[in-house]
């Protein structure tokens, strides 16, 4: 789907400097885009820092904006290639311990009770690899293609759809203790 | 692709695929094939939806405050940041309707106090301006006085169903609600008064007032009239606040972060009101005092903290000082205040339920779980607990523990409720161990009068939409019936009660399911019926899920005739034949106005009216996309209203507005002042109406499978023979 014309108004107002305007995007994309930064990275501190540099970035950013998709999209995939290189240089693999750590039965009083709970799957989510964390997110919450996700993560697409199965699986795992 | 015996499973990410709809021609018929054919292949794609769904409503996060102060410092010394007036709802980046489906009473408050200041005249009120006030008369007896224009105005006599809450000894913790109905009389026109007795106690109340058949509902668009307890200052009380949170995560989740924000300004470092907020805010941390700087969770967990343990010490402080400890990985905090809850309010309801999640975590065995939680309900009687013992006693399969169980949770109708009643069912009829109990249930179930569960129906639900669900449900339970005289080899009972599933629903699950047992054990031409039924259905299912058509006839092209009128005659029987203003104006995108009959043009239309676009379910449009070439062949047009216009998500007007879509879909139209709400009788921030060629109404409400089973048939009709009624019979269908 192409920009609106108010998206690429907005867009270019952005792009000449207009601090109204970019306020006005923060305003209406900064808890979608606070999200996606969060749930790759899995931690608010970095979310914040990484909204907060493609903010202080984004009136140079914006001027390649083509209008080619929303502007919704085309910021998802900019927060969500933040997230990912920042991802890349902090190496950061604490969290496959700690899924391995995590295994302590939680969220198993019953799988419709539990696949309803936000909190059990939230930490589900949260248990799982950064690799396969990444893909479910993009995937399934930012929807993105497999195709994209592939260029996003630098990986095959074949692999992306098998981290995503991987992912469902211990995800199913976790919520339902079967 | 080829095909998939029944034997192998479908290719993990062939599965994947075909759950997330990437599939396409013969590699989509062949999995689709496996999956109905193939239980567990089912229940994985099942599954994977289920978890899109579940992971699509996990709620939006909110960047810290200082974050804007910090990227726009002109901005926070002028204006207040981030808008805090308009809670998100649940659900990321596409198309989502509220989890409930009340409106987000913030923007309509502007949106109706906007009309009212620029209107200001009463007599100019627009429709959708209406008033209900709530006061004690005297002690004991609540006054009501409601003032409208909407279509509710021209009725003579209407009623009032209010939910109450009364506080008891421990401190903003009792759920139970008290329900209440009330007729009101007309005193003038669009004025209408009642009493009812509540208990003098009552610190909150909610109303929505409707007609006597329950067909419209004025619920304030989701916003509800309320009654809150005032201390001698005119001011809401503690208790009142407190209940209108507790009320608000019940009935109105979307309202939450407004009620609690604004229950905060009044009794700051109230924990319970800061968990609530971190709760449904989703880690957003309001400021501290005026003027300074906001507080960091820690720094806030601290002081209210502190506060409890000098000031407050109530369960409920305790419990949301474990639960916003637990949130911030606190967990030496989250233990102190977890074991003095129990300590001190063994009993409480938060205790047991802390004492539930301790027992379903630990390493214990199915059997000493069981001991457990007979400990715990010994101690404290909950319906969760009770929920919980009876599952596991169903899965020990074992009598005894099950029907001990089974009568706790029967022991108190408050705490059941229909679809509880009939998972129980489902679950008991599934373990051939179990069967005679399962009977006895099902049956005390059909025995029990219908309307036993009137006063649980959503204070914003219809009355005709709550007796069609009624009805489902009934359905199920005697096709369960059905199922257990099956399994005793009783052919004639069981068929006997798949009949009167047929006589109360035609539901899709209900079809699939008749013309499946008849298929196994009935009558093969029963079964073709019921198959034609399903394929003679004008709406084409998101989920189609036939039944395996082996032993069935598969129906001839005049059964399918047949099975077609029939559909026809169930929906003519249905329809509404009401008047539409057809001068209603409405603005196109572009700004022009144009009357809602310049719209229709004559032509069958599908009004998808809502308050927001937003608030449509995705589900809803899915819907409409499926049937797409329907729509078209018909002739039917959809048109989808918004009242008022929804900045956060343009992908949606988009959307909607997109010609590209075929010629069913309009362009939407917006409705600010509410004219064509008033036209149609839109009474719900979503609603569905169906406008024959003739421009009457023919259907309104909140279905939207039954508002398309409609536009459909209507359209499908000849316009010369749209006076004729075809009358046959469900029985008359034989070959």
């Amino acid at each position: 789907m192409k920009a609106s014309d108010r998206e690429r108004r907005l867009a270019r107002s952005v792009a000449q400097g207009d601090r109204k305007a970019l306020q006005s995007l923060y305003e209406e994309y900064s808890n979608q885009l606070f999200t996606v930064a969060f749930r790759l990275t899995d931690s608010p501190d970095d979310a914040r820092d990484l909204l907060h540099d493609v903010f202080c970035d984004l009136p140079k950013a914006l001027g390649s904006f083509a209008g080619e998709s929303a502007l919704g999209p085309w910021l998802r995939s900019l927060v969500s290639n933040a997230a990912l290189q920042h991802l890349r240089a902090e190496r950061r693999r604490k969290r496959v311990a700690e899924a391995a750590m995590s295994d302590a039965p939680d969220a198993d009083a019953s799988p419709e009770l539990a696949i309803l709970n936000s909190i059990a799957l939230e930490e589900a989510l949260s248990s799982l690899t950064q690799e396969s964390r990444s893909v479910v997110v993009l995937k399934v919450l930012g929807g993105f293609s497999h195709k994209e996700v592939a260029e996003l993560l630098q990986i095959t697409r074949s692999t992306s759809h098998r981290r995503l199965y991987m992912a469902r699986k211990l995800l199913r795992a976790k919520l339902t203790k079967r | 692709m080829g095909s998939y015996s029944h034997n192998e499973h479908l290719d993990p990410e062939v599965l994947n695929r075909f759950a997330d709809g990437e599939l396409s021609g013969s590699a989509h018929a062949a999995a689709e094939a496996h999956v109905r054919a193939c239980k567990q292949c089912r229940e994985e794609v099942q599954f994977i939806r289920a978890l899109n769904k579940a992971l699509h409503d996990l709620p939006l996060r909110k960047p810290p405050p200082d974050l804007f102060d910090e990227l726009f410092p002109e901005a926070a010394s002028t204006a207040p940041a981030v808008p805090l007036s308009v809670p998100e709802p649940t659900g990321v980046w596409r198309r989502t309707s509220p989890r409930s489906p009340f409106v987000t009473a913030g923007t309509l408050l502007l949106l109706l106090a906007a009309i009212v200041v620029s209107l200001a005249r009463p007599d100019y009120l627009l429709a959708g301006a209406s008033s209900l006030r709530l006061g004690w008369k005297k002690p004991g007896t609540m006054g009501l006085e409601y003032h409208s224009v909407s279509p509710l105005a021209a009725e003579s006599r209407l009623r009032a169903r209010l939910r109450y809450w009364v506080p008891d000894t421990l401190r903003f913790a009792q759920t139970e609600v008290g329900y209440g109905v009330v007729e009101l009389s007309r005193e003038r026109s669009g004025a209408f008064t009642g009493v009812i007795d509540l208990p003098p106690t009552t610190v909150y109340a909610v109303a929505a007032v409707e007609d006597l058949d329950g067909g419209y509902i004025d619920n304030g668009f989701g916003r509800f009239w309320e009654y809150l307890e005032k201390d001698a200052n005119r001011r809401p009380t503690l208790a009142a606040r407190q209940y209108q949170v507790l009320a608000a995560g019940d009935l109105n989740p979307t309202r939450v972060v407004e009620v609690t924000e604004r229950a905060l300004s009044e009794f700051p470092e109230r924990p319970e009101f800061w968990a609530t907020l971190l709760r449904y805010g989703h880690g957003a941390a309001p400021g501290g005092s005026a003027g300074s700087p906001p507080l960091t969770h820690p720094q806030r967990l601290e002081r209210l903290d502190a506060a409890a343990r000098q000031r407050y010490a109530g369960p409920g402080e305790m419990h949301a000082l474990s639960l916003y400890a637990r949130s911030l990985g606190l967990d030496d905090l989250e233990a102190f205040w977890r074991e003095r809850l129990q300590a001190e309010h063994p009993r409480h309801e938060y205790a047991t339920q802390a004492r539930l999640r301790e027992t379903m975590r630990s390493s214990l065995s199915p059997a000493e779980r069981l001991s457990a939680l007979d400990r715990i309900w010994t101690l404290a009687p909950s319906a969760q607990v009770a929920q919980v013992g009876l599952q596991l006693a169903q899965e020990s399969r074992d009598v005894a523990p099950t029907r001990m169980w089974l009568d706790r949770y029967a022991s108190s109708p408050a705490w059941r409720d229909r679809r509880l009643d009939l998972e129980v069912a489902e679950r008991l009829v599934g373990v051939p161990a179990l069967r005679g109990l399962a009977e006895e249930w099902v049956l005390r179930q059909l025995g029990e009068p219908a309307n036993r569960l009137d006063a649980e129906r959503a204070l914003d639900q219809s009355r005709p939409n709550f007796q069609a669900e009624a009805a489902e449900g009934l359905a199920r339970l005697h096709i369960l019936h059905g199922q257990l005289r099956l399994a005793c080899g009783d052919r004639v009972a069981a068929l006997d009660a798949f009949e009167r599933a047929a006589e109360l629903s035609w539901s899709r699950e209900v079809l699939v399911e008749l013309a499946g047992v008849h298929a196994q054990v009935g009558s093969r031409t029963r079964a073709a019926q019921f198959l034609a039924l399903l394929k003679a259905d004008p709406v084409v299912p998101l989920d189609p899920h036939p039944p395996a058509e082996d032993g069935v006839v598969t129906p001839t092209d005049v059964r399918l005739a047949a099975a077609r009128s029939i559909w026809r005659a169930r929906v003519r029987s249905s329809l509404l034949d009401e008047p539409v203003r057809e001068d209603a104006k409405v603005r196109a995108a572009s700004g022009e106005e144009r009357t809602f009959g310049e719209i229709v043009d004559g032509q069958v239309t599908l009004v998808i009216y809502g308050l927001r676009p937003r608030y449509v379910p995705a589900e809803s449009w899915d819907l409409l996309e499926a049937n797409a070439a329907n729509l078209d062949t018909a002739n039917v047009r959809a048109l989808p209203v918004a009242a008022k216009g929804d900045p956060a998500s343009g992908a949606d007007f988009a959307w909607a507005a997109s010609d590209g879509l075929g010629g069913w879909l309009h362009p939407i139209h917006y409705d600010e002042r509410l004219d064509l709400a008033g036209a149609l009788g839109v009474w719900r921030e979503v609603q569905y109406s169906v406008v024959g060629r003739s421009g009457r109404l023919r259907y309104r409400g909140e279905n939207i499978t039954t508002a398309l089973r409609i536009a459909l048939t209507l359209g499908r009709e000849p316009p010369a023979s749209s006076q004729v009624t075809t009358t046959f019979e469900l029985k008359g269908v034989g070959a």
